[in-house]
């Protein structure tokens, strides 16, 4: 599904990626895990094309398409997903609205029929019970005046709508109390299938307590240097990564 | 009453303001120093108000006004209102929008609202200036009795060929007490034409007075807008919209002054502009120093969108009293790019977030219109400055 290749980026002149691999099939969850300043937010801001970052060498392959030449939004369109690790808050802009025609200009794109009101009425009713979102939520402007467990909610909950291939979720557990911590992991255990994947980014084993990964990836100075099962994150959190990043690398 | 048939700005009597001027300085009046516009006479030729998709059923009344004078014949006036017209009031301060209104207006019209009066639909303020070179000065005064409520739309239409065009309007709303009014002045002006205006309001014990203003097109609008909180437990609100494009030029200057003690009033300001667009807003708060228990909000925020475009945003606020509560905020910046990727990263395209955005930015200065016909309006005058 994707296939990332010696990935290299920086922001204002910093190194930040430094040939970066990682291979994501359908129906698996990677995790990444890493230090702080490892390149853990980079790789999911690069992947979903935020301007600020600069790509300056490597490939990534999303379905066939070379993602890193395409806008955001054709990114979107592909089946590409970023939950936010500070969703923003826009004043004025409807929930409902913007998700409506979110989801209307994908399936335009894609060649699709646009969904009319009653059907997207439903399709909100339900996605907005599986992530537990309070429905007088989803008719306030987006995340204006959202609680940090309601915005990472409402993350999970567009995902639910938009039905992303690929979603890449960024510390979408930091600042979760346990309840919302559930809640957004049972979204997520609901949501994933044989067609789609996961790409969790995260700096806790906890999380993945709730979303069993396949694969768990530490990430450290721009690359991935270990790779290995659910257990590694559990040898991480007992240990740090010290006798990781300290080890001499091999290539 | 004047006996002009040219708005003729060489004339000797004008003392055209300089950029030292305070309330000038970013507003030139120069451009028309040389220029003239005809005053049509106060008879309607071809003009049908209903091809600018102006429905008369939509309001309780109508009030026409041609050449800046009211047209009884175009005009369709409601039994419970009276009209009076007389010699153009004397402008209270001899500036220079005011000067010009006092030279070249031909009538005050006066309209009458009688005590407890109250409309389902609002009045409609029409000018109309048919031809191209035209112009014309009114000068209105609208009276609320005690305990009436009203609402007033005011426009502007232009015919075909009318381009290049000035108006000035000098409208005086006299707010008795427990009386209600709003005000939603559409100021929307042809391709080269000048607006300016004087919109001031005289609120008595316990009246509301509730002014909102769109902004958009022409080569110069300058709105002088002020509101005076005359007897206790008066509201007034002034909020406006000014989008400006291409070489728009939008100035609003608004002043409210608390005279007397417990006065609410709130103001709210968005200013866009882009291309080489400007935009102007100067909001002045006077809390005299009787006026305790005054609570006075005021907010702007400005959106640049190109390089050449400019705003200039100036809060000032005069506070004599020390009871009070009294807060304000100015902001001018571009448009969020963080906000406009978190829209992107969601499907949709740049341009649809971009409009998502700015009208969100935008509409939020119409909230709280209880005509949905006319915050529709208000809407889709915005909608046509987003979709160009």
């Amino acid at each position: 599904m994707l296939e990332i290749k010696g990935l290299e980026a920086q922001i204002e002149d910093k190194q930040i990626l430094k040939g970066l691999n990682l291979k994501v099939n359908a129906g698996e969850i990677h995790a990444i895990m890493g230090p702080n300043g490892a390149g853990k937010s980079t790789l999911a801001s690069v992947l979903s094309g935020r301007e600020d970052y600069e790509v300056t060498g490597g490939s990534a392959v999303f379905l066939g398409d070379d993602l890193l030449e395409m806008a955001p939004e054709e990114r979107a369109w592909a089946g590409l997903f970023l939950a936010f690790q500070y969703p923003v808050e826009i004043p004025g802009v409807n929930n409902t609205t913007f998700l409506k025609t979110a989801i209307n200009e994908a399936r335009k794109q894609r060649g699709e029929k646009e969904l009319n009101a009653k059907d997207f009425l439903l399709m909100l009713k339900e996605k907005q019970k599986l992530v537990e979102l309070d429905l007088s939520l989803t008719k306030r402007a987006v995340n204006e005046g959202f609680s940090g467990g309601e915005k990472k909610r409402n993350e999970i909950f567009q995902m639910a709508m938009l039905q992303p291939k690929l979603a890449i979720l960024d510390e979408t557990d930091s600042g979760l109390d346990i309840d919302a911590l559930r809640v957004v992991s049972n979204g997520v255990n609901k949501l994933r299938s044989k067609e789609n994947a996961f790409i969790v980014i995260t700096h806790y084993q906890r999380l993945l307590d709730y979303i069993v990964p396949d694969f768990v990836h530490v990430l450290h100075d721009g690359k991935i240097i270990k790779t290995g099962d659910k257990t590694l994150a559990l040898k991480l959190e007992k240990e740090g990564y010290d006798w990781i990043t300290k080890q001499p690398q091999t290539a | 009453m004047s006996e002009f048939s040219t708005i003729d700005f060489s004339h000797q009597s004008l003392d055209f303001p300089t950029k030292k001027d305070e309330h000038f300085k970013y507003t030139s009046m120069g451009n028309l120093k040389s220029k003239g516009f005809d005053i049509p006479s106060g008879v309607l030729s071809s003009l049908d108000i209903e091809k600018h998709g102006i429905e008369k059923a939509n309001y309780a009344g109508v009030f026409v006004f041609l050449g800046g004078c009211f047209s009884h014949e175009n005009s369709e006036v409601p039994k419970q209102i009276r009209i009076e017209s007389s010699s153009p009031r004397k402008k209270e301060n001899n500036v220079f929008i005011g000067s010009v209104n006092q030279l070249f207006s031909k009538e005050n019209t006066r309209i009458v609202l009688k005590d407890n009066q109250s409309a389902e639909k609002p009045y409609l303020i029409l000018h109309v200036l048919e031809e191209n070179n035209q112009g014309a000065c009114a000068d209105i005064e609208i009276k609320l009795s005690e305990n009436t409520n009203a609402s007033f739309v005011q426009k502007v239409i232009y015919g075909e060929n009318a381009s290049n065009t000035y108006l000035n309007l000098s409208t005086y709303l006299d707010v008795e007490t427990h009386a209600q009014v709003n005000f939603y002045n559409f100021e929307t002006i042809s391709a080269e034409g000048f607006l300016h205006q004087q919109l001031t309001a005289d609120l008595s014990k316990a009246s509301k007075c509730h002014i909102f203003s769109v902004s958009t097109g022409g080569a110069q609008i300058r709105s002088n807008i002020n509101l005076k909180l005359n007897g206790e437990n008066g509201f007034g609100q002034i909020n406006g919209l000014q989008l400006a494009s291409d070489s728009n030029h939008i100035d609003h200057h608004t002043k409210i002054e608390h005279l007397v003690p417990h006065c609410e009033s709130s103001e709210l300001y968005k200013l866009l502009a882009e291309k080489k667009g400007t935009c102007v807003f100067n909001g002045k708060v006077h809390v005299y120093k009787d006026a305790q228990k005054t609570n006075a909000y005021q907010s702007s925020a400005g959106i640049i969108m190109s390089d050449q475009a400019t705003i200039y945003a100036k809060p000032e606020l005069e506070i004599y009293a020390d009871d009070v509560k009294c807060s304000h905020g100015c902001t001018t910046g571009a448009l969020d790019k963080e906000a406009l990727f978190y829209l992107r990263s969601r499907g949709l395209s740049e341009k649809e977030a971009r409009k998502l955005l700015l009208e969100g930015f935008a509409l939020e200065v119409f909230q709280g219109i209880d005509y949905k016909m006319v915050l529709d309006e208000f809407q889709s005058t915005a909608d046509l400055f987003f979709n160009a």
